[in-house]
């Protein structure tokens, strides 16, 4: 399990929390369990303690926080997360068909990653682009109005 | 004053009070879940919502966070009240699984009462609810997820008040669920608080686990012997058994709180080990008498002692696990009735110090309920108390012959030397609520009472006088120790007439100076302080 930090990394975090007050650490914890999720892919819990210790507080606020946000990820992922948004203006476009050709073609479901440990395939809540529904984030990216042949052409040049 | 109104009648703004508690001081319940006047607010449960006016607008405020001001109008019973609380129950019980029945909180449940006086008699939800799970949260706590409201008044306390802060606040939305840390579990001594301001039946306490229906028990108020902070509480029995200790708020004691130990602290009360009845005899030659039997027993071993070494070959150990009126008793025992003699107390204090909490909750380190009482009343009645190693070594230099060790104490451990030195004495009497060594070596055993047995007041750390009040009866013929040590004094000479503690309290007031305004009365539920030793 990943529990150390790299120089990098750590620096990163400590950068980001002396910019909050010395007496409110925990102030910083979003953008710092963002750097130590870029590093680890995912933040395990015992990543999370590390966290919590950074930030100087109880390690149990730190999960209710991360808790609180779907793009923390508990468990590792594959290498890429295709989060498909299930908001209303996307289901009503296609976004279940977009679901059931990749389910299919990963052979996975919600929440899975296929066997090759390259995607993960999961769900999302509104991701603010309705006017391109369907729409999709694949990691850090936004893709708009997709098709399950626009989505394997993506898929492709992610490969 | 400045003053405002509650349903058009003008109150008295009190600095520092929110309107809800303004309101309860007049009579008006304002519902409310997840303010606990122990703990910051959140206002996170909207039950609370009431019609304010200010400066010509009107609207719904959390009457839990509103600080009242000149001129305020605040109503509390408007059709838009009445129908926020409905919302609210009905919301809150979207997802409940309406347990009751096997629930432990039934009878004393904020949700049941609020669906009575606010809810609706029926759902209108007839989706799968969803279903949280049931959780070990920690060594003395459950959590049972599903009946959760989200107040937060458990989060808060671990962040507040124990200042260890294991509980979290989990997820989101419906999913939304308080938790530990994985592998993390509430581990403060103060953790059974938290069962106590839930107000519902998510924290339960894993000893009370469906062990009673609330509406069977029966209350006496008292106070905690497990330490010299002297806790308010609440003892619920039911058929001769305590089932449970609950805190008492005392904003001059413990506040809302008391910890883990005293609240579990009571099972030695019903142990097998209580003894009944008292002996005379020692060892397997221990042969059950009548209390009469006893002390008559006692009063020729004293005087036959008095007679060959003088009343200086007599000692007490007192014990600060007895009431005021119990030390008063035993040093007249030893002033007017033995007419000299050496007392000592016995000291009960742990090597762990003073354990303080973040909120300044403290348990503290001398585990006895009345040291400061005992030290107090016993020097003012024989003058001086000795240190406990004059009586044992007058024990073992044979100056004593005779001792009366008075018990109490559940945790009470004798060393090896001082066993040998009792085995030494002539006259060993023991006056103790359980069977041990000691008591197996006496010559005479006296039964006592448990605190939950006898009333009384103690004296905390502070000098706070607080009752005790008898909740059950001694078990077998054990008798409440003012009792037995008046008709001790008595047997030896003394001509004491009272029938109940309060009138040994009486006595107590008259002849020790800082007791001379105390009474059971003026006691009351919350104590007082009594004035400083001088
Ligand atoms: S467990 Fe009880 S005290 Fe804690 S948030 Fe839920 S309802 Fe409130
Ligand atoms: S702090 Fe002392 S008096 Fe209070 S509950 Fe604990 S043991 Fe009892
Ligand atoms: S009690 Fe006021 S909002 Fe909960």
């Amino acid at each position: 399990m990943p529990v150390e930090l790299t120089p990098e990394t750590r620096a990163q975090c400590e950068a980001i929390i002396s910019r909050y007050p010395d007496d409110w650490k925990e102030a910083a914890i979003l953008p710092v369990l963002h750097a130590v999720q870029k590093e680890w892919g995912y933040v395990p819990m015992d990543g999370l303690k590390l966290v919590a210790e950074m930030l100087e507080m109880p390690p149990a606020r730190a999960a209710g926080v991360m808790s609180f946000y779907p793009m923390f990820f508990k468990a590792p992922l594959g290498q890429h997360v295709i989060q498909v948004c299930s908001t209303l203006s996307c289901v009503l476009c296609g976004a279940k068909d977009l679901v059931e050709h990749l389910k299919e073609k990963l052979q996975v479901d919600v929440e899975g990653t296929s066997a090759d440990g390259k995607w993960t395939l999961a769900k999302a809540e509104c991701i603010a682009a309705c006017e391109g529904a369907p729409a999709i984030r694949i990691d850090d990216k936004l893709y708009r109005d997709l098709s399950p042949d626009r989505l394997d052409e993506l898929m492709a040049e992610l490969d | 004053m400045p003053t405002f109104t509650i349903n058009g009648q003008e109150v008295e703004i009190q600095p520092g009070r929110n309107v809800l508690q303004i309101a309860a001081d007049h009579e008006v319940e304002i519902p409310h879940y997840c303010y606990h006047p122990g703990l910051t607010a959140p206002a996170n449960c909207r039950m609370c919502l009431v019609e304010i006016e200010m400066g010509g607008r009107r609207g719904m405020m959390p009457s839990c966070t509103q600080m009242p001001a000149e001129g305020m109008i605040v109503d509390t019973e408007t059709d838009a009240v009445k129908a926020n609380q409905k919302a609210v129950m009905e919301f809150l019980l979207i997802n409940h699984p309406l347990d009751c029945p096997v629930c432990d909180q039934a009878g004393e449940c904020e949700l049941q009462d609020y669906s009575y006086t606010y809810g609706a008699d029926h759902s209108r939800y007839h989706e799968h609810k969803h279903i949280q799970p049931k959780k070990d949260v920690g060594e003395h706590v459950l959590l049972y997820s599903d009946r959760c409201i989200r107040c937060t008044r458990c989060v808060r306390f671990c962040d507040e008040i124990s200042g260890t802060s294991e509980l979290g606040y989990f997820n989101r939305g419906v999913h939304n669920e308080i938790d530990i840390f994985p592998g993390m579990p509430m581990d403060n001594r103060l953790s059974g608080n938290t069962v106590d301001i839930c107000p519902v039946g998510a924290l339960l306490d894993k000893e009370f686990l469906f062990k009673q229906r609330v509406w069977f028990l029966q209350s006496a108020d008292s106070i905690c012997p497990g330490c010299s902070t002297g806790c308010n509480i609440r003892v619920d029995v039911n058929k001769e058994r305590i089932h449970r200790l609950v805190p008492r708020a005392n904003h001059d004691v413990n506040d809302y709180w008391m910890c883990d130990d005293g609240r579990h602290g009571w099972g030695y009360v019903h142990d097998d080990d209580r003894l009944l009845f008292p002996t005379i005899g020692q060892g397997d030659d221990q042969n059950l008498v009548l209390w009469t039997a006893a002390i008559e027993h006692v009063r020729e071993k004293l005087e036959a002692v008095k007679a060959e070494h003088g009343a200086d070959a007599i000692a007490g150990l007192a014990s600060s696990h007895l009431t005021n009126e119990e030390q008063f008793l035993f040093g007249k025992l030893f002033s007017d009735g033995i007419g000299g003699g050496t007392i000592a107390l016995q000291d009960a204090t742990s090597s762990e110090g003073d354990v303080a909490f973040k909120s300044g909750f403290t348990i503290r380190e001398d585990k006895s309920p009345n040291a400061r009482g005992a030290q107090e009343i016993l020097s003012a009645v024989v003058g001086t108390v000795a240190s406990t190693d004059v009586v044992w070594e007058g024990i073992r230099e044979g100056r004593i012959r005779a001792l009366l060790l008075m018990g109490g104490n559940p945790l009470a451990r004798f060393s090896d030397a001082e066993r040998e030195a009792l085995a030494q004495l002539d006259l060993l009497v023991v006056n103790d609520i359980l069977a041990g060594d000691v008591s197996r070596m006496a010559h005479v055993v006296l039964p006592g009472a448990a605190f939950i047995e006898k009333s009384g007041t103690f004296t905390n750390y502070a000098g706070r006088a607080q009752r005790l009040n008898a909740g059950l009866e001694p078990p077998g013929d054990a008798r409440a120790d003012w009792e037995i040590l008046r008709d001790l004094s008595n047997a030896m000479g003394c001509e004491f007439t009272m029938d109940t503690a309060e009138e040994v309290m009486g006595e107590v007031a008259k002849a020790v100076h800082s007791f001379e305004s105390v009474t059971h009365e003026n006691a009351g539920s919350g104590g007082m302080q009594i004035e400083a030793a001088g």
